[in-house]
């Protein structure tokens, strides 16, 4: 490069510095990027988090294992029972508890309505970064519909609290299954309608379309995983490559797409809320009788030692790891959240493209900001 | 685990020679523990070995037991669908680990977390040295490493900027 | 017993507080460039009145009264048809999105404009302290000015015309321009990182659209061998240029749709206030009369397109039953609808994509538009 011509991410005197957020329509919570432009140009982005950082982790470690249930619903507050159940997972392997049939089932219910949730948040969040305001409130309208179905029966609309070591919290409502399916149906076609309204818009191809490229080395060596990986082409969903609860009985597709572009992430989601639908649909048809809750000891001491739950949130893999020293507290509690790592990918991906494509490429990570910063 | 694993982990074994304190395997889950001397050239084996291939940088935490700080990466392989916790343990005075950002980019923030918290240095990081863009979580003029187990919150005066009396 | 009295702090000096004498001078800014609009439009060609002028019965033939008594008959009505337009957008919206939009103020909501209006008018007054304080103030009365200036030439009827200027696409084109002055002052005096990138890509945008924009008119022009409003719509008696000539007028029209909705930075061409990215672009700063100022504006503007698409392709006031104006105003909020409905459907388009859809597929396209028009005159006009 000549002198004229400054390497990218050097800083000129005609670069302008922005701090986008932490107040700004398009950070969906308070991140705040720091960002160098050249004009309508991105040269660099430095993502500054932290500002929600309630040190989860440290307050979980500071109390007995089953105490840290309502914590986890902080995480990810769009899918707070797919936190739940990743806490719970863990708790019950360095305990060894085990989990009655009918209840993994609720548990897997209950996970894909919280991810289609998540989704529909998704789907109208990034319509609207995208500039479609009316796919927005559509979206919220199913997911108004939803959250009344989960507080009918988890008593919440956001951190349910549902999920707990050993089982769940309750059994279903009566008649519940009928309303749960009555939504499905409704659902499923008005979510063929939302799809048309972006999908075969080709103002929003173009703006996604071949924008926010990340190859499937990429998306592994930096530890992408759920729809941002499956965008990117690698068939790893660990629902599938490492099944828990009742998934290892559920019949289910997993959508990959190739292209690896902003277009592509948003398809793999939208897919993914049809293969919520029909889990949904099998966990309702083929659920045991039975308890919902396993035998418990009353007083929890996990022998000294270390357990992981590996779990499929709707953002991507979900990890909890806890180190017990055989007392009554855990040593510590660790959570790997999804959302955390795709944030640290934007830098890289948002190098040398315009504002909008870095607004574009930002929503399709479908980051929370209650994860990253725990 | 398959024969190019056990190759790799002989090849492993002799490459670190004391440096790789334990070497066990559980349910399909490989164990390790090396010296911190070693960590990097043990991570690099691990990702690039046939048989091993770790290339997904699944996690990155320390924590804190008392007498020395744990650090411990979870690895996994998307072609063998297998899962690593390489575990370093470290004496709390001076605490550092090297860098393996370059071999997982994805380590890069995990990294900045574990100093951020517990003040372990990252030699080799591409922030290492400058506390302010290391801190990640935590303003980056924040005193002190709250996850560490002598950690004792004090009052500053300013409730914005400094840590907080706890009750 | 009696709490001691408050002690309050002596007030500080914020920045953000109001400054009397700002205030009246930018009030005498406000005044005079309305002064300077009456006296263009006072000073515009005079004409022969071809026709009766209720105006000129009601007020006398003084060219000065008359002038001033259109002025503010025109400012009157813009600023009072912006209530009912910005309902109208909500309601819209509302019914687009399954929802019902304002409902409490008035009957479904109708009052609520006003109720904003009210609220606008009472906020404090904020000038940033380190914006340009003569852009950041002249600004929204820039962008205002020229719309106003426009419905001067607009016929809602054979004689309900403020002005019956010959050349009135050619003050139309000319006067539009200037839009693009005002944001670009907002964008730079709010001294605003947003802003100024919102002005920026504004002005880019309207100065682009504005040249297919002209040659499409330009083929209306070209078929109807007048410059003037009402010839225009007088020469389309018997049948609106859209059916009449069909097979240029069709794309004309859809050009001077495209181009009109991106001079009214509409979706997909609302880059300028691209909230999303820019908050709220080159009116980031801008708060309450000022802000509304803007807002008057975009509205009229939005009118004013419509009105302007109507006169062209079909057929203006022409109606049967109905009184004139009522016919144009029914056409004419029709095509606002339409503004309304692509708005509140499709997303927004990138600045390259912007650019690049105006220089390589509009610019072209209205050339070639223009020249099948003429041949269209040529051939199919005897």
């Amino acid at each position: 490069m000549t002198a004229m011509q400054p390497a990218v991410g050097a800083s000129t005197s005609s670069d302008m510095t922005i701090n986008l957020g932490p107040q700004h329509p398009s950070t969906h919570g308070v991140l705040r990027l720091m960002v160098a432009l050249d004009g309508e140009y991105v040269k660099s982005c430095r993502p500054v988090i932290g500002y929600l950082h309630r040190g989860l982790e440290r307050m979980m470690a500071a109390r007995p294992y089953r105490q840290s249930v309502p914590f986890t619903d902080r995480l990810d507050y769009c899918a707070s029972l797919n936190s739940n159940l990743a806490i719970s997972q863990a708790i019950e392997r360095i305990g060894g508890m085990a989990v009655p049939e009918r209840a993994q089932y609720l548990r897997v219910m209950l996970c894909e309505m919280n991810r289609i949730a998540s989704h529909l948040i998704f789907f109208g969040t990034y319509a609207a970064d995208i500039g479609a305001t009316t796919a927005f409130l559509y979206a919220f309208r199913e997911r108004e519909r939803l959250l009344d179905l989960l507080e009918a029966y988890t008593g919440a609309r956001l951190t349910y609290n549902w999920i707990r070591p050993g089982g769940v919290a309750s059994d279903m409502p009566e008649g519940y299954a009928q309303a749960v399916c009555a939504f499905l149906d409704g659902f499923l076609k008005e979510l063929d309608a939302y799809d048309t309204l972006l999908t075969k818009n080709p103002i929003f191809r173009v703006r996604t379309e071949g924008v926010g490229i990340i190859s499937p080395e990429k998306a592994i060596a930096h530890g992408a995983s759920g729809p941002v990986l499956r965008g990117s082409g690698v068939n790893i969903d660990l629902r599938r490559t490492e099944p828990y609860d009742a998934y290892p009985r559920m019949q289910f597709d997993v959508p990959v797409r190739t292209e690896g572009d902003c277009l592509a992430r948003y398809l793999v989601r939208v897919e993914e809320m049809r293969q919520s639908a029909r889990i949904i649909r099998q966990c309702l048809r083929e659920m045991p009788e039975g308890e919902h809750w396993g035998k418990q000891p009353k007083v929890f001491r996990p022998a000294a030692g270390e357990a992981y739950s590996r779990t499929e949130s709707p953002r991507g893999e979900l990890s909890i790891y806890l180190v017990s020293d055989g007392t009554a507290n855990p040593v510590r509690v660790r959570v790997r959240g999804p959302s955390f790592v795709h944030l640290s990918m934007l830098h890289e991906l948002v190098r040398g493209v315009k504002v909008a494509d870095m607004i574009a490429i930002l929503g399709s990570l479908d980051t929370v900001l209650g994860e990253v910063d725990r | 685990m398959s024969a190019p694993a056990e190759a790799a982990l002989d090849a492993l074994r002799k490459a670190l020679g004391d440096g790789l304190q334990s070497c066990s395997l559980d349910g399909g889950t490989l164990r390790l523990q090396v010296a911190s001397a070693s960590l990097h050239q043990a991570a690099l084996h691990l990702r690039d070995a046939d048989g091993l291939r770790f290339d997904y940088p699944g996690d990155l935490f320390a924590w804190d037991t008392g007498e020395r700080f744990v650090v411990v990466y979870r690895l996994w392989s998307t072609t063998l669908s297998q899962t690593a916790l390489l575990r370093v343990e470290l004496e709390r005075e001076g605490a550092a680990v090297a860098s393996v950002t370059d071999i997982w980019p994805g380590m890069n923030w995990h990294e900045r977390e574990v100093y951020d918290l517990y003040g372990i240095e990252i030699v080799g990081h591409p922030d290492a040295g400058d506390p302010t863009r290391m801190r990640i979580l935590l303003p980056k003029d924040w005193e002190g490493f709250p996850f560490r187990k002598d950690y004792v919150p004090v009052f500053s005066g300013d409730p914005l900027h400094g840590p907080q009396e706890t009750n | 017993m009696s709490l001691p009295p408050l002690r309050r702090p002596a007030p500080t000096r914020t920045g953000f507080e109001c400054d009397r004498a700002f205030v009246a001078g930018q009030f005498a800014a406000g005044v005079a460039v309305l002064v300077a609009a009456i006296a263009v439009a006072s000073a515009l060609p005079r004409l022969p009145w071809r026709l009766v002028d209720p105006a000129l019965i009601l007020i006398g033939s003084h060219p000065v009264i008359n002038a001033l008594v259109k002025a503010l008959t025109v400012t009157v009505f813009v600023t009072i048809h912006v209530i009912f337009l910005i309902w109208l957008e909500r309601k819209f919206a509302g019914w687009m999105q399954a929802r019902l939009g304002p409902m409490h103020v008035g009957w479904k909501g109708a009052l609520q404009t006003i109720a904003d209006a009210v609220k606008l008018l009472m906020k404090e007054d904020i000038i940033p302290t380190r914006a340009d304080r003569v852009l950041f103030v002249v600004a929204p009365f820039l962008t205002f000015m020229p719309t106003l200036l426009t419905f001067m030439v607009l016929p809602f009827s054979e004689t309900w015309v403020a002005y019956d200027f010959p050349l009135g696409i050619l003050f139309v084109l000319a006067v539009t321009t200037n839009i693009s002055l005002g944001t670009l002052a907002a964008g730079w005096g709010a001294n605003n990182k947003y802003s100024l990138l919102g002005g920026a890509r504004a002005c880019a945008q309207v100065l682009s659209y504005e040249i297919p924009m002209a040659v499409a008119m330009l083929a209306v022009v070209t078929l109807e061998g007048t410059m003037s409003l009402t010839e225009i719509v007088k020469n389309q008696q018997h049948g609106w240029n859209i059916i009449a000539h069909a097979p240029v007028m069709i794309p004309a029209f859809l050009i001077f749709m495209v181009c009109g909705l991106a001079e009214l930075n509409r979706t997909p061409f609302d880059l300028p206030e691209a909230e999303s990215e820019l908050v709220s672009g080159f009116h980031t700063e801008y708060s309450g009369m000022r802000f509304a100022f803007f807002y008057l504006g975009e509205f009229a503007a939005n009118f004013f397109t419509a009105g302007l698409a109507v006169t062209l392709f079909f057929g203006g006031w022409m109606g049967p039953w109905l009184p004139a104006p009522i016919w144009f105003g029914i056409k004419t909020i029709a095509v606002v609808a339409l503004f309304m409905w692509i708005k509140w459907t499709v997303p927004r388009l990138r600045v390259d994509q912007m650019m690049g859809f105006c220089w390589k597929l509009l610019v072209p396209a209205s050339v070639v538009v223009f020249c099948a028009t003429a041949l269209w005159v040529m051939v199919a006009q005897p």
